[in-house]
């Protein structure tokens, strides 16, 4: 009987072996790095978006206690008389809002319809007596 | 006939799990899910305006002795 021959290992020759580094190591450094920087963007800005909110806090809170402006059921502010009063500053505050509604419904994967929705929910429940508060049917109250 | 009656029975028996249908999931998931999700996007909003919020109560008693 013959013997057999002894199996051998043949390393067959790998084109990306040797010195050259894998571009999927070499990129997923620089992907990375942008992912943090656009965190480090995003983070910049909602803390712009909140000075400026903020800043407005006082003479909004002002017109709001006047029953000149609301905040409807959308989570956005709104006019309760016929009025131009601030109406960049309130243009602007609704605005930032959307924008802060448009993040959180890209974190949590819906709409940022809903998110103003759930938002007009708690500015009602954290609204001080007096306030105009448009409720989901549409209807506008004072709070008591 | 005995052989017969129990290869029928055991032909039933071996088909008929293949009937059962579960419908516990398709309704129970999607409100187990809008639950998560209100929760997430509630925590999310408390993150950003909770200091605001809390600010809120402060600079209207401020500009109520004001005006």
């Amino acid at each position: 009987m013959l013997p057999l021959p002894t199996p051998r290992v043949i390393r067959a020759a790998h084109p990306e072996s040797g010195t050259q580094e894998d571009p999927m190591k070499r990129y997923s450094w620089l992907i990375l790095f942008m992912i943090a920087l656009s965190a480090l963007f995003a983070f910049a800005d909602d803390e712009a978006i909140k000075d400026r909110m903020l800043q407005r806090l006082p003479v909004l809170n002002d017109l709001k206690d006047s029953g000149i402006l609301g905040e409807n059921n959308k989570g956005l502010l709104e006019y309760r008389v016929q009025s131009s009063e601030k109406a960049e500053m309130v243009k602007a505050e609704n605005e930032d809002r959307l924008k802060v509604y448009a993040s959180i419904a890209q974190k949590t994967g819906v709409t940022a319809e809903v998110v103003g929705q759930r938002r007009a929910i708690q500015i009602a429940e954290k609204a001080p007596s007096g306030h105009w508060l448009q409720k989901p049917d549409g209807t506008w109250y004072k709070k008591p | 006939m005995k052989r017969s009656l129990f290869l029928l029975l055991f032909t039933l028996t071996l088909a008929a799990p293949g009937c059962i249908r579960v419908k516990h999931e398709m309704t129970i998931q999607p409100m187990h899910i809008t639950v998560e999700i209100r929760i997430k996007i509630d925590k999310e909003l408390e993150d950003f305006f909770g200091d605001l919020d809390a600010a809120a109560p402060d600079t209207q008693s401020d500009s109520g002795g004001a005006s």
